[in-house]
């Protein structure tokens, strides 16, 4: 492992572009307003600090080189390239039939296992797109796995033999949560699956070295300051800086072969029973409206009254807490 | 395996069949030497059925191949498990919440309420939860444990779960919540529900849990049926909290931390109180001021009200040029834009521009001696009344009410 160079991953993922999707009421069909997609915005500050720690190593003579990181349909690649557009070294695209309907436990193992995956071939790069893994130009369908029957363990979930820890100068970033699911889980599951250590809320990242970094990060109440060592991960807030635009010179130079594509049989752990539907042990058995808001009421009366009444439905709100 | 199968020739209107699909996984694929399209199931499948269901009947399928999944023996994981976050000198309030709601989960199967602590110096606050209807207290106080670092959290919340093997395990919305509860999920390779705002529990005990979706203009019906212990997360502000009972009930149990738990890669080199201001953005409940004030010093009324309420106050650009408050307490399009969970506004008429800044607001109470203020059309609750009246006569009620008077709404 050559200690003076930095792999970051960043994981980035594909939104729709509009949060303005409603029920039917009457068919219980989720409608769309158009199917529009965009970069997580919480991603791009993750792409900042990347960028940023890049260049302040560069800046000390040591090196780093940025890969982003999705799972998602083909059509996903759009946001590597864009992510590569900011300055990103390469993108890898996750995909696979067998990872659809994955929930935030499939997800994170999904994206775990294409880290692991990269880190080891960091140090050979050019072997990676010649292996299995192809550019994303390829579009035809994967040929399938032999499905292996899942081993079932004491708690319900199967698993392999727990994985090794990530090991190396390898610091891995996620944005704060995406703007779709909302959970901000992918992160600690990530690093879970590596068996790295990870610190949230990072708000801003004072210094890095080759074998470190120290970050500053948000909990109840404090502001804590901590160092950290390679590997790790780290979740970052909007407060490490405003995101670059994406640069057209950069665009017409994506070099072929910039953003290549994983499939499930790519990964350390091809066991399909870990992925998509199958490896999700939440489901959503029903979507549904959400309680009616667009509340309007008139109130009439004399003013003590209508101040009991305004006291009566703060209570039940529960806005008094802070009174108590 | 699960996936969904097409049967194209009960497809008559392939353009349409694709349209079915919210997440737009239903491809359109061209066919050599047909001018009919077919239709594959693509990797944006999230398996909501919905096509099963709204589709041309029978075409789409959806079929489990090989072994079946494995389920866990859910008559091995017993009770409700709560983790307790002590935050600063205090114990959280979202964890007194999810103790409410944990004790009535565990009633409902008949189970036990286990709560678990970690900290440093934290026994006290151990003893103060028997006052909370819990069964048993899992107290980890070591000296490892004084800041929050994430490798000896999880190991002790780990050390925990294989100890109680509960059912369910509620955690808080919090930021250590959200950093330690996916991180044991995952290690324990099962399902967390983030965020939910409603539990049920079966009596197999599953958890039904509902949690707001695709950033909150629908809601989720979640299950974990097949794995334990089930996780999920509830934010600050759901659930009520138990009333603090004069009798202890259950008992604290010391624990010890595992071997390794006090390794960790992260040094923490600095820890500073934040200081609790909070932006107009960001803040949660607001407080308006409109020119329907006469004077400056009425806006004493309003701070009182704030104060109380935990509330940050804000004005209308009348106010503001007037000097009366500071121009970064400004909101509408010359000023900020906020979206707090509560707002209320006293004596404002609801200009087009101040509407703009404040649209996004959750619950929003407007007190208005004028019936025809445009203001009433955005508010929840149009309040018709004199502020010089209602203002006091509230802040007399919420004085009150925090005293423990019974007042009449």
């Amino acid at each position: 492992m050559n200690d003076t160079r930095l792999d970051i991953y960043v994981c980035v993922k594909q939104v729709p572009d509009s949060t303005k999707v409603e029920v039917d009421e009457t068919t219980g069909v989720l409608k769309r307003d158009g199917v529009d997609s965009k970069m997580n915005p919480y991603d791009l500050y993750a792409l900042e600090a990347a960028l940023r720690l890049k260049e302040s190593l560069v800046d000390r003579g040591a090196s780093s080189s940025i890969c982003a990181v999705t799972m998602g349909p083909p059509q996903a690649d759009a946001v590597l390239k864009e992510a590569i557009m900011m300055g990103c070294d390469r993108g890898v695209l996750l995909t696979d039939r067998r990872f659809a309907g994955s929930d935030v436990l499939a997800t994170s193992y999904a994206l775990s296992q294409g880290i692991r995956r990269l880190a080891r071939n960091a140090g050979a790069e050019t072997t990676i797109a010649k292996d299995s893994a192809r550019p994303a130009a390829d579009d035809e369908p994967r040929a399938g796995a032999a499905v292996c029957g899942a081993t079932g363990t004491e708690n319900g979930m199967s698993s392999g033999p727990a994985a090794a820890p990530l090991r190396g100068s390898v610091l891995v970033i996620c944005g704060k949560q995406t703007t779709d699911g909302d959970t901000a889980q992918v992160g600690p599951e990530i690093a879970e699956f590596l068996g790295i250590p990870h610190i949230t809320n990072v708000r801003s990242i004072p210094d890095v070295t080759a074998g470190s970094l120290v970050v500053e990060s948000e909990l109840p109440g404090l502001v804590e300051t901590a160092e950290l060592s390679f590997p790790c991960l780290i979740a970052v807030e909007k407060d490490v800086g405003v995101p670059r635009l994406p640069s057209y010179r950069r665009k017409v130079a994506l070099p072929a072969g910039a953003v290549i594509r994983l499939g499930l049989d790519d990964l350390e752990d091809p066991d399909p029973a870990r992925y998509g539907i199958d490896g999700s042990p939440t489901k959503v058995v029903r979507i549904f409206p959400p309680p009616v808001e667009g509340q309007h009421e008139v109130w009439t009366g004399n003013d003590g009254d209508l101040a009991g009444r305004i006291y009566g439905k703060l209570a039940g709100l529960k806005f008094l807490e802070a009174s108590l | 395996m699960t996936r969904i199968v097409v049967h194209q020739e009960l497809v008559a209107d392939p353009v349409a069949a694709a349209r079915l699909c919210p997440f737009g996984a239903i491809e359109l694929a061209e066919v050599p030497g047909s001018p009919v399209p077919e239709l594959r199931i693509g990797a944006g499948c999230r398996f909501c059925s919905l096509c099963v269901k709204k589709g041309p009947p029978g075409a789409f399928e959806a079929v489990e191949d090989g072994a079946p999944r494995p389920v866990a023996d859910k008559t091995a994981y017993r009770g409700v498990a709560v983790y307790v976050e002590y935050d600063e000198d205090r114990l959280h309030p979202v964890s007194l919440e999810l103790i409410g709601k944990g004790r009535s989960l565990a009633d409902k199967v008949g189970q036990r309420l286990v709560c678990v602590l970690a900290g440093h110096g934290v026994a006290a606050a151990a003893e103060e939860l028997l006052h909370y209807g819990v069964d048993e207290v899992r107290l980890y106080d070591d000296p490892a444990l004084e800041h929050f670092r994430i490798e000896p959290y999880a190991a002790v919340f780990e050390d925990f779960l294989r100890a109680v093997k509960p059912a369910a395990v509620l955690v808080g919305g919090t930021t250590v919540g959200r950093s330690l509860a996916p991180r044991l999920a995952a290690r324990f390779g099962t399902g967390l529900t983030a965020d939910c705002t409603s539990l049920d529990i079966r009596e197999d005990t599953d958890l039904d849990q509902i949690r707001p979706a695709f950033g909150g203009n629908i809601m989720a019906h979640i299950l974990t049926s097949r794995t334990r212990p089930q996780f999920a997360t509830v934010r600050y502000k759901i659930f009520d909290a138990p009333a603090r009972s004069e009798g202890r009930r259950g008992e604290v149990v010391r624990a010890t931390l595992p071997e390794g738990a006090r390794s960790s890669a992260i040094r923490v080199l600095a820890v500073e109180k934040k200081a609790r201001t909070v932006g107009l953005e960001d803040a949660e409940l607001i407080v308006v001021a409109g020119r329907g004030l006469k004077k400056r010093e009425d806006l004493a009324m309003v701070e009182e009200l704030a104060g109380l309420l935990g509330a940050q106050v804000a004005g209308t650009r009348p106010l503001i040029e007037a000097g009366w408050i500071d121009p970064r307490r400004q909101i509408g399009l010359s000023g900020r834009t906020v979206k707090p969970k509560l707002l209320l506004t006293f004596g404002v008429s609801g200009s087009v521009q101040f509407v703009a800044g404040m649209g996004g607001s959750q619950t929003v109470f407007a007190v208005n001696s004028d019936g025809e203020a445009p203001i009433f059309r955005v508010a929840s609750y149009a309040v018709v009344g004199d502020l010089y009246g209602v203002l006091p006569a509230l802040i007399a009620a919420i004085k009150a009410g925090g005293a423990g008077a019974e007042v009449s709404a």
